[in-house]
């Protein structure tokens, strides 16, 4: 072959080189497992960040429980009211939270309603000892 | 057979993109298959050089994209038996600006076109002469990438950008894509400057990347203006002869594994 001089000055290997394309057979490759390395740490910055975020929002909710014991003992019931309801809307279950409840409706004379609640709790948990003592006090009150 | 995606692709405007893609959906329509010419182009050369007037006012491409027609009411079928033709037209030029800011639109085309296509043995786009939004869109819907090229010094540049691209679009969007190879257009063998070209695509593409070229031929020029094809115009002319061995050498390259492993997207 003849490797005189070439017509063409700057050759397609430079020129792909200058664009990051060392080898173009592997280049494909190279490109897509770099883009699917990038996906990953991004994927993994957001999982990071949600699982922050869902620890943050536990730590608030169990802050909201806790806060709610703190006024009750303070006996300020309407204040636990308030907490206990928003704390329900997240833990829809929790008997503690319901147990509590009842005596802030109790105190704040809704008696109805703390029977009502305390009745869900035994029929979740029919074992409940604390739902079954203050159901039983309740009712002597009437 | 399974449906072919093919684009025939270049930033660099006039290097025979239209030509190509029209003859050679004629040429494999001659050989029996059924094709979908797609004209992605608002300038509508590929319409006009193989439809009739009337297509321009056909909903098209921009409508399909634009979800004001369904898939089946903007395929027209030519006068070319086999062919079938999406139109374009210069309202396609508004879905650019439109569309080219808005986080992935370029699937938009490829979403369209996921259903059934089994009618269909090829799938042809006509990109236009830019890396914009529409070219971007033909290649994340196409699986085979044909750069035609003029062999001239400064079209190297242009092709070495164009290979990035098709690398960064498989990367990116569309893992089903791959260059399939570079078609020599105006091609005249003699030149020093076409030997090297063709010695350097070979060297850093692969001998298999290097597609039959198309020389000059004055008939290759006139054929759109009396809206035919060159084999229907001058059917023993160079430009017909070239056309046909390019189309035997892409319809027997046939389907070739995409560059990595079959994937969704
Ligand atoms: N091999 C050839 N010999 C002679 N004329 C040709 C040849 N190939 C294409 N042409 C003519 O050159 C012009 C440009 O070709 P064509 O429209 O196919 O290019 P294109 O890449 O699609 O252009 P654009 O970038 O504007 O879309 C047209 O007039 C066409 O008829
Ligand atoms: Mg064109």
């Amino acid at each position: 072959m003849d490797e005189d001089k070439p017509a063409v000055g700057t050759r397609l290997g430079e020129l792909l080189l200058q664009k990051g394309i060392e080898n173009a057979e592997i280049a494909p490759y190279e490109a897509r497992i770099k883009y699917l390395v990038q996906e990953i740490r991004i994927s993994e910055q957001e999982k990071e960040f949600l699982e922050q975020e869902l620890s943050r929002q536990r730590e608030l909710v169990q802050n909201l429980f806790e806060r709610a014991v703190w006024e009750l003992k303070k006996e300020n019931y309407i204040d636990a009211m308030g907490i206990l309801q928003a704390f329900l809307l997240h833990e829809p279950e929790n008997t503690k939270a319901m147990i509590n409840l009842a005596v802030a409706y109790s105190e704040l004379g809704y008696h109805d309603r703390a029977v009502k609640l305390l009745q869900d709790v035994t029929a979740q948990e029919p074992d409940n000892g604390i739902a079954k003592r203050n159901l039983a006090i309740l009712n002597e009150t009437i | 057979m399974m449906t072919r995606y093919l684009v025939f692709a270049n930033r660099k405007g006039g290097c025979g993109k239209t030509t190509t893609a029209v003859n050679v959906a004629h040429g494999l329509a001659m050989k029996g298959r059924k094709v979908l010419l797609i004209d992605l182009d608002s300038q509508a050369h590929a319409t006009i050089s193989i439809g009739k007037p009337s297509d321009l006012k056909h909903p098209g491409i921009f409508h399909l994209l634009k979800e004001e027609a369904a898939l089946k009411n903007v395929i027209i079928q030519t006068h070319i038996e086999g062919v079938s033709l999406i139109p374009s037209s210069r309202e396609l030029l508004k879905f650019e600006s439109e569309f080219s800011s808005q986080r992935g639109s370029e699937t938009l085309l490829s979403k369209k076109l996921s259903g059934d296509m089994s009618a269909f043995d090829y799938l042809i786009f006509d990109p236009p002469p830019t890396a914009g939004l529409l070219t971007i869109s033909s290649l994340t819907a196409a699986r085979e990438v044909y750069i035609p090229m003029q062999m001239h010094f400064l079209n190297l540049e242009g092709l070495a950008e164009m290979i990035r691209l098709i690398y960064t679009v498989s990367a990116e969007q569309n893992p089903n894509l791959r260059l399939a190879g570079v078609i020599p257009t105006f091609f005249n063998k003699n030149t020093r400057i076409a030997k090297e070209i063709t010695e350097d695509i070979i060297k850093h593409l692969g001998e298999d990347k290097l597609f039959p070229g198309i020389r000059m031929n004055i008939s290759l020029t006139e054929a759109p203006g009396h809206g035919k094809t060159i084999f229907e115009y001058a059917p023993g002319s160079t430009g017909a002869s070239d056309y046909m061995d390019l189309t035997k050498k892409i319809d027997t390259a046939g389907w070739m594994k995409p560059a990595f492993a079959e994937l969704t997207h």
